[in-house]
């Protein structure tokens, strides 16, 4: 190459051309780093689902376990033997211990009592 | 040749064309040809299928009382692949587990991927052990839920409600006949872990979830069973029989109110417990009835109308010579009317209105009554009795069958029939289930009460209550079973005790008592039988063992129902405290 030639030729920097591979390369590590970042927050969140569900098993199961305690702590045969046990001396009613009131069958509804509330605010 | 540039330069070209070709067709092979082979690998290695357990439904009464329920559990699991150090890992959940170190280091140790190392662990514990393992770093252990079956109740109900397997089927019971509906559908899900055992959650594949089972309301009312319960053990205890059964039924609907049987047995402990214990004598046992069959051909003749209530039958002073044997009455009894007949239970009478309908008419009103066949209660191991027809009869059988011998029932068939009579002729079909109800609490199945026939007509109904009322009275043979303020209408019996070894025991009776009350508006049929039950010579009657016990049994059950009284107490013909022990006829 001759002299003229090389002092032709520009050397100086296509500021325009860098800064569009500079803006793509930035998008793909973007597009890429967004990505990784999603799928950690997609994993972290799939974990915190995991959790939650677990915890949610765990609160049904001591619930059922309450509930099963209940149901044999207030069966009828534990109460028997808890009634024995404890001595309260409570036998079944026999029937000449029993009076029955004869009931009334005109006013059976439990309704409000107007009398009752006269002279009410005065 | 000369290696000039340029083929130098085709020379890299084709190298490079060849390896990149090679590569292509090794992914064309691994991501075409070998796809499906290779993602099963990675499957095998990656995705696991999950099953979510459904839960077994619960049993309840007719008040919603639990009966039997699920105690969540868990099954302690072993993956030996994540194990690194068995021994350590045993030593941390051994003494939760209370298992041998040894054992649990030995079974980690294995490589296995699966193995149970314990079963039906609290969940209190099993929360221990994984915070043990999380603080020591230890992985390989988890644990997969699982429930136990409890009944709250222990022995009460026990042959009714049966229990369940370590498969968590029904064995016996209501747990096997409804077990379709108990036991729901297992769900599951595929999930991917990664090379630690976590989940990887956004993996997660199909998924079904699980359908828990149907609860189950029994018809069973267990302040009744209580009763019941209660009375027939303290009688137990009294009489020592070998086997006591007493079932209460509403007879209009033929719902089941209570049925308990001797010997029993816990359930929470029910592999302790021996066969006989386990069987439902209601449904599984058949006995010779006894005089309480009587019902069955009185019934048929005032049914036929060849008698009426007022008609007289001469009882041959206790001594009925026919087909060549002699057929006795505990006492000698001279003309009876057909009300009589059943008060005061002369086997002769009844031999007598049976020989008036004939073989054919008299066993075509067994076979109505419900004997001879299942009737079809929601309960397993129900055997139909032996009632064999009139072509294998000797000719004694005529004179045998009515009084309740040469015949084998059930007790529950012997309680619809004597139901048949309380609500007015109907043979209902006995029932024990309720309704069926999701776990949301819609009903998926309601059991009506369902007719199977009209046996005998209301008018007949009500001329065999009338006797039936009088065996319940000073002229009867069941004075001890009068309750209070209340008209019973029942019939007792006592049978001899059949030998297997052919033949009858001698001083061995099953005695029985089956009645109503109150007599004509019944609210409960209620049948007591205790099978050989130890007393002095002479006392095994239906009358003195089971009569009493029927009475305390219905006492106890007007006053819980709320019944009224009926009657002033004066017209009640007996009182077990103010009368004599069997003042009237021994049966």
């Amino acid at each position: 190459m001759n002299h003229s030639a090389r002092r032709n030729v520009n050397y100086s920097i296509k500021v325009a051309s860098v800064l569009k591979v500079v803006l793509c390369t930035a998008l793909l590590a973007a597009a890429g780093l967004s990505y990784v970042y999603l799928k950690n927050q997609e994993q972290q969140c799939g974990q915190i689902q995991r959790r939650l569900e677990t915890e949610l098993a765990q609160l049904r199961g001591r619930n059922e376990v309450v509930n099963s305690q209940i149901a044999s702590l207030s069966s009828r045969a534990f109460l028997e033997k808890r009634l024995a046990k404890e001595s309260l001396g409570l036998v079944p009613i026999v029937n000449d211990q029993i009076v029955r009131l004869n009931q009334s069958h005109d006013n059976v509804r439990d309704e409000l009592r107007v009398v009752s509330n006269r002279g009410f605010g005065k | 040749m000369k290696w000039d540039a340029q083929t130098r330069a085709v020379s890299v070209c084709f190298g490079l064309v060849g390896l990149f070709s090679v590569y292509s067709f090794r992914l064309v092979d691994l991501q075409l040809a070998k796809h499906d082979e290779y993602a099963a690998r990675a499957a095998e290695k990656h995705v696991q299928k999950q099953t979510a357990y459904a839960k077994r439904g619960t049993i309840r009464d007719v008040h919603n009382e639990v009966l039997a329920n699920n105690l969540p559990v868990e099954t302690a699991v072993g993956d030996c692949s994540l194990v690194r150090e068995p021994m350590a890992v045993a030593e941390a959940i051994a003494k939760p587990l209370e298992v041998d170190p040894r054992e649990l280091a030995a079974k980690l140790g294995s490589g296995s991927k699966y193995v149970v190392l314990k079963q039906e662990v609290a969940e209190v514990k099993a929360e221990e052990i994984r915070q043990n393992l999380r603080a020591a770093k230890l992985k390989g252990i988890r644990f997969e839920p699982d429930f136990r079956r409890i009944y709250p109740n222990g022995a009460m109900l026990a042959q009714v409600l049966g229990f369940v397997d370590h498969k968590h089927d029904g064995v016996m019971g209501v747990e096997k006949t409804m077990q379709e509906f108990l036991q729901g559908e297992n769900g599951f899900r595929y999930i991917e872990i990664d090379r630690t055992g976590r989940e990887l959650v956004p993996y997660r594949g199909l998924e079904k979830p699980a359908k828990d089972g149907c609860d189950v309301t029994l018809t069973i009312d267990l302040g009744l069973q209580s009763i019941l319960e209660q009375e027939l053990t303290a009688a137990c205890a009294q009489y020592r029989p070998e086997k006591a059964v007493a079932v209460m039924m509403r007879p209009d609907t033929g719902e089941i109110l209570a049925m308990t049987s001797r010997p029993t047995f816990d359930l929470n402990a029910a592999g302790d417990s021996k066969p006989d214990q386990q069987k439902n004598v209601a449904v599984v046992d058949m006995i010779e009835p006894g005089s309480t069959f009587k019902i069955v051909a009185t019934s048929g003749a005032l049914e036929e109308k060849l008698v009426t209530p007022q008609t007289t039958v001469f009882c041959e002073n206790g001594h009925f010579q026919y087909a060549g044997r002699v057929l006795r009455d505990a006492h000698p009894m001279g003309v009876l009317t057909v009300h009589q007949i059943l008060a005061k239970s002369s086997n002769i009478g009844v031999a007598k209105l049976a020989l008036q309908l004939g073989e054919a008419k008299f066993y075509e009103y067994v076979r109505k009554f419900g004997f001879g066949e299942r009737t079809g209660v929601a309960l397993t191991g129900e055997i139909p009795g032996l009632v064999t027809s009139p072509d294998h009869w000797s000719k004694l059988e005529i004179t045998r069958i009515p009084m309740g011998q040469s015949i084998a029932v059930t007790p529950l068939q012997l309680v619809m029939a004597m139901s048949a009579v309380a609500n007015g002729g109907r043979l209902m079909k006995p029932l024990i289930i309720s309704r069926i109800t999701d776990p949301d609490g819609r009903a998926v199945v309601t059991f009506a009460p369902e007719t199977i026939r009209q046996v005998i007509t209301g008018a007949t109904t009500k001329k065999v209550v009338a006797a039936l009322k009088e065996v319940v009275s000073k002229k009867g043979t069941a004075q001890l079973a009068a309750v209070k303020g209340f008209l019973v209408a029942g019939k007792t019996g006592t049978a001899q005790k059949v030998d297997p070894q052919g033949g009858y025991y001698q001083g061995r009776y099953v005695a029985s008592f089956v009645g109503f009350m109150p007599a004509d508006d019944p609210r409960f049929t209620l049948l007591v039988m205790l099978d050989d039950p130890q007393t002095k010579p002479g006392e095994a009657y239906g009358g003195t063992v089971a009569g009493p016990i029927f009475a305390r049994m219905a006492e106890r059950a007007a006053n819980y129902l709320d019944l009224r009284p009926t009657e002033p107490e004066a017209q009640i013909a007996g009182s077990p405290k103010k009368e004599p022990i069997n003042a009237g006829m021994p049966d």
